[in-house]
């Protein structure tokens, strides 16, 4: 469960938008009870029993609150829905609350039954839908809940907790509206309900309501070229005709589209059709899961497969980076498969974030190699000789700058160690015109040979100490230069033409020495030059 | 990315991750702790003793000592000559100058007296035995005159007194002292006999007239030698 931080200025982007005209009349208000139950739809078959067996494997899903000036909204995919859903969390909010509200037991185990969206929820379960639920922005919120999955747990059931005073009509939530690039949205299933304020000594019901909307999860996804839709919650209050316009940030719109991959990727195998020989193979992942995933790729079966492996990263624990990293690509390969580039796309958005180096072997897709290209982001994909670093760490912090990331670093090591060099000198050559001074006492005079002395030799101890201490950063400093230029190069190895069979599809080969395609930086020293020279081994 | 990919790795490199190591090492030397040799220096290594005299044996006399020191003593040192005497006031010595004391009060017990140079607080001591030899001794009886022309009368005891000075004139101070380390003889114990005399601050010796007839009293004391002749009537 994340909380993600409002967007001062997602008010003035809305008013940008083209060709988005502000709405001047609010939608309608929304029912107290369903008016309708959502039938799966062509892309929701299945979709109930699936959700079930992610809800008995255990809490996952991913929901998000977002905060405004005025309003606050919560969004929740179907996952988060019934993560939220046990009484048991309602109750851990409230008693965790119990102290700071002046609460009783009986006050505790009565929120259990708070829950008025069970009627929307259940007619809303059988298709794939977010929901985002639209509240009162709190005025005095107590943070008690006893963690924030309980705080949501909480919000998702309309209990807010707190001090609470009279609301202006300005506050309260109307109706809403949702947007997507500007253009509305229609909406599967709208709803209200009452706020039920949490507060001292008491369980509040003073009318305030708050509004729920269940929208297709394909309002979430990118475009055909991998950019994020621009989503906005419009928010009417019962008196003023413009509405608050809450923005939705990007990274919010990415991860409940993400969320719902794994569902989706369950519609790419069609029934009776042929399995899709896979163009690159992985390592068999240690994870059982995974491991089944992988199977059912190599069998062919390219929606089980990617289903299979999205769904197990999102339980928890997580497997080793490398399995996440070949479950990912495997089920971008599968997307990509299908001609499914918006989902493929923000997979491997992900992968390259973390593996800006990747490279793909060429049995890959030719699209998915273009992906890789179009997605890759400026980084330093060569390793450099150790031999070169150690000789580069001569001087210290110099084995560092080998990247604008660890420009910083470099410095400061140098500027540390020249620093804490020079500073032991002087030191020392204090130390050493006291000593001269200890020395020349004849008697009779101020100060006397026992402060001179230590003022000598206490000046020549610090000196030795930043000497061993610059010597310690020196040595650390080369030390760890050779072991990052290592762990470089050998993540670069990992991700260099994944998926070639002839490596046993482990995601990247170990370069034996001279391997072919290996490509090497390393000083070079001539009659009329001295520089680096690359070449390809 | 054609071709943009890693490169061989070895993590060894050791000689040159040695010379990198050896190269730091000998760039940061760590410098030793300051000797300390200067003569002030109370926890100094430096050398300093004081030579001269073990003892004196009469008021007045002076102690000359000698200072000697590793590293010399450089030019315009300033330290300072001092003694204590001894912790009853029946010795002093004081500094009379550049390693010179004069002993200005003594007595026949020697008493072992610290001569010092003082540098700040570090002090070099000499020990020195510091009293009163018996230098001249004079017997006699009664009210100094000779004792043979006092006849003691048999069976009687008498005294013999004496005056004692040390080489520079001075009076014997303390004579129980020295008569502590004086020898006694009578020649003929069967006319007189010098017992018991025990050491006294008057300096006296008490004999016993034994029969009649005439005797020596021979008193041996220190560097002084002196006799008197008894004589015993019936």
């Amino acid at each position: 469960m994340r909380s993600v931080a409002p967007t001062p200025y997602a008010f003035a982007l809305a008013l940008l938008v083209a060709g988005a005209p502000v709405a001047a009349q609010s939608p309608g208000r929304a029912p107290l009870t369903p008016d309708s139950t959502l039938a799966p739809g062509p892309t929701g078959e299945g979709f109930a029993a699936w959700r079930a067996a992610i809800a008995a494997r255990g809490r996952t899903g991913a929901s998000f609150l977002v905060d405004g000036d005025r309003y606050q909204i919560l969004v929740m995919t179907p996952m988060a829905i019934d993560a939220l859903a046990q009484d048991s969390l309602m109750v851990k909010a409230t008693r965790g609350c119990m102290r700071a509200l002046a609460l009783n037991e009986e006050q505790v185990l009565y929120t259990a039954q708070v829950d008025p969206w069970v009627a929307f929820d259940s007619a809303a379960y059988a298709r794939p839908a977010v929901a985002l639920a639209v509240y009162p922005k709190e005025q005095r919120r107590y943070d008690c809940h006893a963690g924030n999955l309980a705080r949501f747990a909480a919000m998702s059931r309309g209990a807010l907790y707190g001090a609470f005073g009279s609301e202006t009509p300005q506050e309260m939530v109307g109706s809403v509206e949702f947007r997507r690039d500007g253009l509305v949205e229609p909406v599967l299933l709208s709803g209200r309900a009452k706020v039920t304020k949490v507060t001292h000594t008491r369980l509040l019901d003073d009318g305030t309501e708050h509004t729920r909307i269940y929208v297709d999860p394909q309002a979430f996804s990118p475009d055909a070229e991998g950019r994020v839709p621009q989503l906005e919650l419009h928010v009417y209050n019962p008196v003023d005709p413009e509405p608050d316009v809450m923005r939705l940030p990007e990274r919010l719109v990415r991860a409940v589209w993400q969320q719902l991959l794994p569902w989706q990727a369950r519609g790419l195998d069609a029934a009776g059709a042929a399995p899709t020989p896979p163009p690159i193979h992985f390592a068999a992942p240690r994870d059982s899961a995974l491991l089944a995933a992988h199977e059912s790729y190599e069998r062919g079966n390219m929606g089980t497969a990617a289903s299979a492996a999205m769904t197990r990263l999102m339980f928890m624990p997580r497997p080793p980076q490398a399995e996440i990293r070949n479950a990912m690509l495997l089920s971008a390969t599968a997307f990509t498969l299908r001609g499914r580039d918006a989902e493929a796309l923000s997979l491997m958005t992900d992968i390259m974030e973390v593996y800006p180096c990747l490279t793909l072997a060429p049995e890959a897709p030719e699209s998915m190699r273009e992906l890789v290209v179009a997605l890759r982001k400026p980084a330093r994909c060569t390793a450099i000789p150790l031999r070169v670093i150690a000789l580069r760490s001569v001087i210290p912090g110099y084995g560092q700058a080998t990247g604008p990331l660890r420009r910083r670093l470099a410095l400061t090591v140098f500027i540390s160690t020249a620093a804490a060099y020079l500073t032991a000198e002087q030191l020392r050559a204090y130390g050493r015109r006291s000593y001269e001074s200890y020395l020349a006492y004849r008697g009779g005079t101020s100060p006397r040979t026992f402060t001179l002395y230590a003022r000598a030799q206490n000046a020549r101890t610090a000196g030795n100490v930043l000497t061993i201490a610059a010597a310690a950063t020196w040595i650390g400093a080369g030390v760890e230069a050779l072991w990052t230029e290592h762990q470089h190069a050998r993540r670069l190895e990992e991700v260099r033409e994944v998926g070639r069979r002839d490596t046993n599809g482990s995601g990247g080969r170990r370069a034996a020495a001279g391997a072919h395609g290996a490509l090497v930086i390393a000083p070079a020293l001539a009659a009329d030059r001295v520089g680096l020279s690359v070449s390809f081994r | 990315m054609t071709g943009a990919s890693s490169q061989r790795v070895r993590p060894g490199g050791r000689p040159l991750l040695l010379a990198l190591v050896l190269g730091v090492t000998v760039a940061c030397h760590i410098e030793e702790p300051f000797a300390r040799t200067n003569l002030w220096d109370e926890k100094g290594s430096a050398t300093k003793t004081l030579s001269g005299p073990d003892s004196t044996f009469s008021i007045g006399d002076r102690i000359r000592v000698t200072l000697v020191t590793d590293p010399p003593l450089p030019p315009g040192a300033q330290f300072e000559w001092m003694s204590i005497g001894s912790s009853d006031t029946a010795v002093q010595v004081f500094p009379s100058g550049d390693g010179e004391f004069l002993v200005t009060r003594s007595n026949a017990g020697f008493a072992l007296v610290p001569v010092s140079a003082k540098f700040d607080q570090s002090v070099v001591v000499k020990h020195v035995w510091v009293g009163q030899l018996v230098a001249s001794l004079d017997l006699f009886c009664g009210a100094g005159v000779p004792c043979e022309t006092s006849p003691v009368t048999a069976g009687a005891t008498f005294v013999v007194r004496s005056t004692m000075s040390d080489a520079n004139g001075n009076d014997i101070r303390r004579r129980n002292e020295a008569m502590k380390r004086a020898v006694t003889i009578v020649s003929d114990p069967a006319v007189a006999s010098a017992v018991p005399t025990l050491p006294n601050a008057a300096g006296n010796w008490t004999l016993r007239a034994n029969a009649p007839g005439s005797t020596w009293l021979v008193v041996r004391m220190d560097r002084a030698t002196d006799s008197v002749r008894v004589v015993v009537v019936p």
